[in-house]
């Protein structure tokens, strides 16, 4: 009895501890970058965790971002809300950002390249992000053939697409791939994205 | 349950249009299942919460009670057939926010329907006498019911054929009232929920004129205190919890705000195992607890109409909260006396600020400081548990609300107070 409670505790107590979360796409356009930036305001707006989300890949969504939203500079973190944004970040921002004092780190690698996916796999936490429209599923299903040896580290999670594809494929490779709900607005954390969030993070 | 019984509790919940009574959408059905699409609801079930709490309070008893009371007379004034629930229990009385709702109508018949009754339901423990013997069940039925919930909420038990009632818990009047209601001869009952809701109001109007129990909803309309430790350690957490807890037993919908960032609310909120609701509050033996959240998050705004906030240690965000009255929270040992000279010296006359002196040793007590101008005090003697509260934290709460609420009379505690400041200025 005691054995067991104790087990219970120490696997919930693993999934409580992670600090860093890559987030990767299987192909552009899958939502990565909404995800982070949603993941973000819920570990600091619901979680109070001190959160830097780092963009590790060529996009330039996050300059753009900061020109929206008047950022001080180039190379220069800036804030909205309460999270702190690196736009065009890469490992010495990532060094930065492990020894400062943030509770959770999220890396968003953009689409899946060779060195960005052995990158991401180095996070405490990875959430594969995929699109499960017809014309996108098969570069999602690419990734979970690869590799069916993945610890329970990694997630599967998509926003697009039938929830047939879904099904048919957690039942074919035996994983969970989870349901990303629609959030129009990811800067505005509601009970509902709560719920999602605290499963697929972990609480 | 058949298809046949399914139908009838849609049709019976069809007829009936009130906040407390669960809508019904839709009835459907397929081959092997009927499925009743109802109002999702939201809450706790009085069974749940007094398993949490071990029983309530008289005057959230009362409360509750004059609700339920209302509930079984909509469904015995129906027309044209007056209905009776023959099922009620704890775990079919559901509280949302502070508001009881009655769910699980598949024992609920018209009254023209009761004499052909062949086989009958209940709850053992909340059922009546005549629904074991198979005589004729009527309003009163029903009756016998509220009884046995009302002892429930206030014992923490069911009735036996005997019931008992602790002196510390019930009064003579509720006793009384409870009683007659598990009277075994239905005559012997109250005639009707309606007559019954009478006595509980009544019972209820002399609680507020003898203030046992400040659970008026007039005295508690929107009412927002702002609680702040004069250093970290001093006890804002504690007495803001105590303090909501206390007024959440008294029966006013109140409601703990955390305005640091302590993290207090989750931690205990792991502890206990508890999940939050659509408006992020959680509840924690039984007291809605609402954590700090950042701005990203967009929650429901709260129902409660009392709100106690924990400011924690910090003074600035004390004074900038828009509040109705202000507690400020200091320490009662020669060594703390210095900083809570400080804090009230730092908020200057914030209007509405009374200041609580924490663990106070009555040896101690008239020696403190005591602040300067119209500043009231409190001593707060020691109470390690926040959701328990002895007899003497229950006064100084009853003053401090009462201070709040404008309907202070005069307390004792001040009086000693305002003695011991002036002895101590003749002194000096």
């Amino acid at each position: 009895m005691f054995d067991k409670s104790k087990k219970i505790f120490e696997q919930k107590r693993v999934s409580r501890n992670w600090r860093t979360l890559g987030i990767i796409g299987a192909g552009r356009g899958t939502g990565v970058t909404h995800l982070s930036v949603w993941a973000a305001n819920y570990l600091t707006g619901v979680r109070r965790g001190r959160t830097a989300v780092l963009e590790w890949n060529s996009h330039g969504d996050f300059m753009r971002m900061a020109e929206f939203c008047g950022s001080p500079g180039k190379g220069i973190p800036y804030k909205i809300l309460e999270a702190d944004y690196y736009a065009q970040a890469g490992a010495r921002e990532l060094a930065e950002c492990l020894n400062k004092n943030y509770r959770y780190v999220i890396v968003d690698y953009g689409e899946i390249t060779g060195q960005g996916f052995a990158d991401c796999a180095r996070c405490d936490l990875k959430v594969i992000v995929g699109s499960l429209s017809e014309w996108q599923a098969e570069a999602f299903l690419k990734i979970i053939r690869e590799d069916e040896k993945r610890d329970r580290s990694w997630k599967y999670a998509a926003a697009f697409g039938s929830e047939e594809t879904r099904e048919s494929i957690e039942k074919s490779y035996r994983i969970p791939v989870w349901r990303i709900p629609c959030a129009k607005d990811a800067f505005a954390i509601t009970h509902a994205d709560i719920i999602f969030l605290k499963e697929l993070l972990g609480d | 349950m058949d298809a046949r019984q399914f139908r009838k509790e849609a049709l019976i919940l069809k007829c009936i249009r009130h906040p407390g009574i669960p809508v019904v959408y839709d009835l459907e059905e397929d081959e092997d299942f009927c499925y009743l699409i109802e109002e999702f609801l939201e809450g706790d079930s009085l069974y749940a919460l007094v398993s949490d709490m071990g029983h309530f309070s008289k005057a959230m008893t009362v409360r509750y009670g004059i609700q339920i009371c209302h509930l079984v007379n909509i469904l015995h004034s129906a027309k044209p057939t007056p209905i009776l629930y023959l099922d009620l229990q704890p775990r079919n009385l559901l509280v949302c926010g502070n508001i009881v709702k009655l769910v699980d109508f598949d024992h609920a018949i018209h009254l023209d329907e009761a004499e052909y009754l062949t086989k009958s339901y209940g709850t053992v423990g909340c059922a009546a006498p005549e629904q074991y013997t198979g005589e004729d069940l009527d309003e009163r039925t029903d009756i016998y019911a509220i009884g046995a919930v009302l002892y429930y909420m206030l014992t923490g038990n069911y009735p036996g054929k005997t019931p008992v009632y602790p002196r510390a818990l019930v009064d003579r009047k509720l006793a009384k009232v409870i009683h007659t209601c598990l009277k075994e001869d239905p005559k012997e009952r109250y005639e009707s929920a309606y007559q019954l809701s009478g006595e509980l109001e009544c019972i209820q109007e002399q609680m507020l004129k003898n203030r046992e129990g400040v659970f008026g909803e007039d005295l508690g309309s929107s009412l927002t205190v702002a609680v702040a430790g004069a250093f970290p350690g001093a006890g804002a957490t504690h007495i803001a919890i105590s303090f909501a807890a206390y007024l959440w037993r008294r029966g006013i919908s109140s409601l703990y705000e955390e305005r640091n960032e302590s993290d207090a609310v989750r931690q205990m909120a792991d502890c206990a195992g508890s999940s939050m609701d659509r408006y992020g509050i959680y509840r924690i033996h039984g007291l809605p607890m609402l954590p700090f959240y950042g701005e990203a998050a967009k929650l429901e705004p709260h129902p409660y109409s009392v709100v106690i906030r924990d400011c924690g240690a910090s003074l600035i965000n004390f004074s900038q909260e828009s509040a109705d009255g202000y507690l400020l929270v200091c320490g009662s040992k020669p060594w703390q006396w210095r900083c809570a000279g400080d804090a009230v010296q730092f908020l200057g006359n914030l209007p509405g600020m009374a200041v609580i002196y924490n663990q106070f040793c009555g040896r101690l007590a008239v020696r403190l400081p005591g602040p300067a101008g119209e500043t009231e005090c409190f001593l707060m003697p020691d109470s390690p548990n926040p959701f328990v509260h002895p007899k003497a934290v229950k006064q100084v709460y009853d003053e401090i609300f009462f201070s709040l609420a404008g309907k202070r009379p005069g307390g004792i505690l001040r009086t000693c107070l305002t003695k011991a400041k002036r002895f101590l200025s003749r002194k000096e």
